[in-house]
């Protein structure tokens, strides 16, 4: 193409792409980023392949559930584009690396499905200077822009606060058509190629909506507001970034198993439940935050709680504190104890 | 009294079960667009998202001003 002929491959081939998320969006965004010649593309996502996935997640197949997304995404684009370097980065992003991860890339891709890492991937955008695309879809409709490009509006401008946790759910758990992630995604990739080869009509300070049931098409004007203030030049710490990874669980025969299986056993549930047993730590889920560190994080660790769900939050928090030998006692012990029902 | 074609999206649209309607509205000096929808709307309330009139996202409107449409944008979280 005359438009972008042999110096627009030049800058592909120079260019620097970070991809957040190999979901529904990254798929696309992936495969047309490493199609079009980019020269350098991140990945970064902590996620395996779940069998749900396979409806919009169109790098994957079945042989691929259960592996890391990235590392089987990697197999597909090395085959489509050899001479594209493709750089790992299974720990996702964090708090703690966003800004690490960040900085060797020109164009930050957001194809991640949770408020907590879109704020993160943000903040940590505007501290170092870099434009981001922004997709997120929402059963049949879609939102794309382009944020902190030459000085545009960010997310924050958009949307300043981000939302509580429950208030909007995710795809998971809500549903999405499996194309739409396709089409916002290609969208995406697009923006990504404009702004490396210099192309006008970068879709920032703009806001597109798009309704795949109307195939209509909105454009929403976003005024640039003054960024937050960061102190010290660091982020905030109060994204709550889910955990992701598919939490561990152990289906247990009987209470006796428990401590044959498990150097440590934590129970979250609350001070005044019975029964309580002796070789097992109580710490309330109420109470984590405050005595999390009398969990010792080297040791196999069980977590449990009635049914299964609190002692679930309670290792989705600690990973986020380092911790990676947690199982969950999946049902709780209700399912062990059911002759005494009183008890509960 | 004028008559403005109201858009809604994502949950907001689910919630008030209808994509658009056509809304008298009385337009006052300073009128908060998102109060305004959510005393309308209680399933609104606390709901996260931004308004944009004409086309344009801001909250404030002017009372002498030409409004042809407003819409209630919620975030997305899905990828």
């Amino acid at each position: 193409m005359d438009e972008i002929g042999p110096e627009g491959q030049a800058m592909l081939k120079k260019a620097k792409v970070l991809v957040i998320g190999a979901g529904g969006l990254g798929c696309p965004v992936l495969q047309y980023l490493t199609a079009a010649g980019i020269g350098t593309i991140g990945m970064a996502d902590h996620d395996v392949v779940d069998v749900s996935n396979l409806q919009r997640q169109v790098l994957y197949g079945y042989s691929s559930v259960g592996k890391l997304k990235i590392e089987e995404a990697k197999k597909k684009l090395e085959d489509l584009n050899p001479h594209v370097q493709l750089n790992l980065h299974p720990t996702g992003i964090q708090v703690e690396n966003a800004l690490e991860l960040i900085s060797p890339y020109d164009i930050i891709v957001d194809c991640t499905d949770n408020f907590g890492t879109r704020y993160l991937i943000n903040d940590a955008c505007i501290l170092m200077k870099k434009p981001f695309v922004y997709g997120a879809i929402h059963k049949f409709e879609g939102q794309v822009s382009v944020f902190n490009f030459k000085g545009g509006p960010s997310y924050r401008c958009l949307y300043p606060k981000q939302p509580k946790e429950g208030l909007v759910a995710n795809c998971a758990e809500i549903g999405v058509i499996g194309i739409l992630p396709g089409i916002v995604g290609s969208f995406q990739a697009n923006e990504v190629l404009k702004m490396i080869l210099e192309k006008p009509g970068v879709l920032s300070g703009k806001l597109l909506v798009y309704h795949s049931l109307h195939n209509s098409f909105h454009h929403y004007k976003i005024e640039g507001k003054e960024h937050p203030v960061f102190e010290n030049g660091k982020l905030k710490d109060d994204y709550h970034i889910p955990c992701g990874t598919a939490i561990e669980s152990f289906e247990a025969a009987d209470l006796d198993s428990l401590s044959d299986h498990y150097e440590q056993l934590i129970d979250v549930r609350e001070i005044h439940e019975e029964p309580k047993f002796d070789n097992w730590i109580n710490i309330p889920l109420s109470e984590l935050e405050a005595r999390f560190t009398e969990i010792d994080p080297q040791k196999n660790t069980l977590v449990i709680c009635r049914s299964g769900k609190r002692s679930e939050q309670a290792i989705t928090w600690l990973n986020g504190k380092g911790f990676d030998k947690l199982t969950n006692l999946k049902g709780g012990i209700k399912n062990l104890i059911q002759t005494d029902e009183e008890l509960f | 009294m004028a008559t403005i074609e109201v858009k809604y999206f994502g949950l907001i649209a689910e919630k008030l079960g209808r994509e658009s309607e056509s809304m008298r509205i009385e337009l006052s000096e300073n009128l908060e667009l998102k109060r305004f929808f959510e005393n309308r709307y209680s399933a609104l309330q606390g709901m996260p998202f931004q308004v944009a009139v004409n086309q344009e996202i801001r909250d404030m409107i002017g009372a002498d001003e030409d409004i042809n449409e407003i819409a209630l944008l919620p975030p997305f979280a899905g990828g």
